[in-house]
């Protein structure tokens, strides 16, 4: 630094024909800050919302991912285990279909060591009604092939079910489990 | 000729001669102040502009969620109800429900196998649609599944036939329409 550059040299004529495009350069630099500002609101405002639909879809993935399981766990039912069965659904339970699962417990039970129940289930389709973050509401389409004394050789059955499920903790369980005529 | 080349020298000159003296310490910070607010207006134009489009894909599908499945628990019973004796208007307008090659398949089945049968069973089926759900959704097509209740009366019955079913619809969104673009049981 020394004193040539420190001192500012006085106005001259060049310097007073310099204010015009200085006014340009402060009306260009608010203009600028203002669209700043407004794009940057735009996308404060539109961001979250695209966040939310994402979340959404996580959510509705994660309760229907629930719903198969548990249809699945249902139809799904090993003569030699069949309190293992019972367990898992326990676990995937709430409220009143938790109540279901333990009340019908011991004819269930006997009913498939009983007649020597086998079945293996599987999800044909899974979709939502309706959905909220707390709460949801599922219509699920399933097979199974049931083996039992009557019939060693397998029979085919289609059921519709309706399934309410709560998001309790980290997980959705089912709260409540239908089959529909 | 030879003047006005003078003046645009001249012109240009002058420009030179102001950019050069502009670009003194004041217009150094001005030049770099109106380069960044450029450059963060066009970050943000392009995250709005993006935000924007995503935006209107996520409202767009929020609007088909909800149209598309109020056309599937509507037009899908059209598809699955008649009466052999108003069958033609019948299949018209089921066939006013579908779209695409679904809706030719949909008439060649009518024609091959409805129509020379029903009137000699005097068959008449008229579906319902008890419950739906969506399967999947995107701005112009959703993939619902309903739940149907049918019952069927023929001569070949002794009593009216009562089914349940459950069906995977695929709608398409055509100028503002939802309309049936397949259909599958369960």
């Amino acid at each position: 630094m020394n004193a040539t550059t420190a001192a500012a040299p006085p106005p001259t004529i060049e310097d007073q024909l310099d204010a015009p495009p200085s006014r340009r350069a402060v009306i260009a630099i608010v203009g600028l800050v203002l669209l700043v500002a407004l794009l940057a609101t735009a996308t404060a405002v539109l961001w979250p919302q695209v966040w939310q639909r994402d979340r959404e879809q996580a959510r509705d993935e994660a309760l229907l991912g629930a719903a198969r399981q548990t249809v699945s766990d249902l139809l799904t039912v090993d003569q030699v285990n069949p309190q293992a069965s019972l367990d898992r659904l326990r676990r995937e339970a709430t409220g009143e279909f938790t109540q279901q699962v333990v009340s019908e417990s011991d004819i269930f039970i006997q009913a498939v060591t009983g007649s020597k129940v086998s079945s293996t289930g599987s999800i044909s389709a899974a979709g939502i009604r309706t959905a909220t973050d707390d709460e949801a509401s599922v219509l699920v389409t399933a097979a199974s092939m049931v083996h039992n004394s009557q019939a060693p050789g397998g029979q085919p059955r289609q059921y519709r079910i309706l399934l309410e499920l709560r998001h309790e903790g980290p997980a959705w369980l089912v709260s409540k489990l239908d089959f529909l005529p | 000729m030879l003047g006005s080349v003078t003046r645009f020298a001249g012109a240009i000159a002058a420009t030179v001669g102001r950019r050069s003296r502009s670009v003194s310490r004041p217009g150094r910070a001005r030049t770099a102040t109106l380069a960044a607010l450029g450059v963060l207006a066009l970050a943000f134009a392009v995250l709005a502009g993006v935000g924007f489009w995503q935006f209107r894909d996520a409202a767009a599908t929020a609007g088909a969620r909800t149209d598309g499945l109020a056309a599937a628990m509507r037009l899908t019973p059209e598809l699955l109800t008649y009466d052999y004796r108003t069958l033609p208007a019948d299949a018209a307008r089921a066939q006013a429900a579908t779209t695409g090659a679904f809706g030719d398949q949909y008439r060649s089945l009518i024609d091959r196998s409805v129509k020379p049968n029903a009137p000699g069973q005097q068959l008449v089926t008229k579906a319902t649609a008890r419950d739906s759900a969506v399967l999947s959704a995107s701005r112009d097509q959703v993939v619902a599944l309903v739940f149907l209740s049918q019952v069927t009366t023929s001569t070949n019955l002794t009593a009216p036939r009562l089914d349940s079913s459950g069906v995977r619809v695929i709608l398409h969104q055509i100028h503002g329409q939802w309309l049936i673009a397949g259909l599958d049981r369960l």
